[in-house]
């Protein structure tokens, strides 16, 4: 049992490391709130900053309305620190 | 209806230097049901395909659905032909963005890979989003044809449109501007989950550059042959970068590695020493009754798990980066995004470490 507890431990921090970030970074902060909280949008004000990003074309319907969303995202390349 | 007249072009990547009919198919990711294709020698023809992931926040759909005010996404349908006409492939494709949009366009595309588009009718308008419908259009048709999906990565976001005719300067600036952006951002991710990444970025690159060779080998201009050599240039700093890394780690590693073997044999070799010489008055051998013994595991184990925790998390990140992408990119976000600004699906996975660690505390404790 205790054996099992402490695996339950470090897989609990092996975890907290994917999840958990003590360095705050303004930079993806404010992309993963794009993406997470607004479906990935690049409004006018939007800069890649030599960063790589896909680019794509959604249709999203809010409060009855349905509008095209342009949007931009990090790629596999763009996203690593 | 409205039908815009407007002409665009593009160049589907080939490394053969031409493009042939018979290699048309649908990549893995994309599913036809069955009464939905029709294939023969000269006609293929894909009905009602899935291509929800032309959109960047498909992914997050699982967790978009649970947002407090339930914003939901059309699904994308596309329907594409290709008929072999002589030395040419001629087509359309039609894009539907379900009780939306319906989008069509007409192509052509030449044996040497350039495809040519010709109108585009909408069933409403889509005035302001011509660019990224038409490239949308673009990388539909690409896809079967270079039999690849890789949308979210590599070359599908590499190569640009150009209006009105084919224009090879574009398309190799786009190749030449997607090696030196794939080369800025490896020098600039050094840590322990893009190692396996930045190692292979030297082959994908490379293998990337083998369509630069062909494109203009098939369309040599002046500017083609400048950036050719730029990249050149540009794939030598990539591989410079990577080796001197590579370098720096396995030294580094090597000192971690003899540290740990050091200590490794001086522990064990003392213990093993001290318990066959003298074994009945050694203290340490007869300290520890079964119980004692039992224990002296649990912490040889805590011990060890902290000392591989960093080289296990790397590992694991890395793995998962590479065979799980989608996955990584959704916990990445999660990451960096505040608890405050998740909704409850979102708080609840980021809980979940906190839960498990707390409920090995908590057996820690019962069993004692």
């Amino acid at each position: 049992m205790e054996i099992i507890a402490i695996l339950l431990v470090f897989v609990g921090f092996i975890a907290m490391s994917f999840l958990w970030t003590t360095k705050k970074d303004v930079f993806l902060e404010s992309e993963a709130d794009r993406c997470l909280n607004g479906f990935c949008e690049a409004n006018e004000s939007w800069n890649s900053n030599g960063r790589v990003y896909t680019k794509g074309l959604a249709v999203v319907e809010q409060e009855g309305n349905k509008r095209f969303v342009k949007q931009a995202k990090l790629c596999d390349i763009g996203i690593l620190q | 209806m409205q039908n815009e007249v407007c002409k665009w072009a593009g160049w589907i990547p080939t490394n053969k230097g031409e493009i042939d009919f018979n290699y048309i198919e649908l990549p893995e990711n994309i599913e036809v049901s069955k009464g939905n294709f029709e294939i023969n020698s000269t006609k293929k023809e894909f009905k009602n395909l899935d291509v929800s992931y032309l959109s960047d926040s498909y992914g997050y759909k699982h967790y978009l659905k649970y947002s407090s005010k339930k914003p939901t996404e059309s699904k994308i349908i596309a329907n594409v032909l290709f008929e072999k006409v002589h030395d040419k492939i001629i087509g359309t494709a039609q894009i539907e963005y379900v009780k939306f949009v319906t989008i069509k366009t007409k192509f052509e595309i030449e044996k040497n890979g350039v495809v040519l588009f010709d109108g585009l009718e909408a069933s409403q308008s889509i005035s302001g989003f011509e660019k990224e419908i038409k490239t949308l259009l673009y990388v539909l048709v690409k896809t079967i044809v270079h039999g690849d999906a890789h949308h979210h990565q590599k070359i599908d976001i590499a190569l640009d449109i150009s209006d009105g005719d084919f224009q090879p300067n574009v398309v190799s600036k786009s190749f030449l501007n997607y090696i030196k952006l794939a080369e800025k951002n490896t020098k600039k991710t050094n840590n322990c989950e893009s190692i396996l990444r930045n190692e292979n970025i030297v082959f994908e690159i490379e293998g990337y550059f083998s369509y630069f060779e062909s494109f203009c080998k098939l369309f040599e201009t002046e500017q083609t042959k400048t950036d050719k050599e730029f990249a050149k240039n540009v794939i030598n700093s990539l591989k410079n970068t990577v080796a001197k890394r590579k370098n720096k780690e396995i030294f580094t590693s090597s000192i971690i590695t003899t540290a740990i073997a050091f200590f490794g044999i001086l522990v064990t070799v003392n213990l093993l020493l001290n318990g066959f010489w003298i074994p009945t008055s050694n203290e340490l051998v007869c300290f520890f009754n079964e119980q004692n013994r039992y224990y002296y595991f649990l912490a040889t184990l805590v011990f060890v798990l902290l000392l591989f925790f960093h080289a296990t998390k790397c590992k694991l990140k890395s793995y998962v980066y590479y065979h799980y992408y989608e996955q990584f990119e959704f916990i990445k976000l999660l990451k960096n995004t505040s608890f405050g600004r998740l909704n409850w699906y979102g708080k609840l996975i980021k809980l979940s470490p906190i839960v498990l660690i707390g409920v090995g505390i908590l057996l820690m404790f019962l069993v004692n």
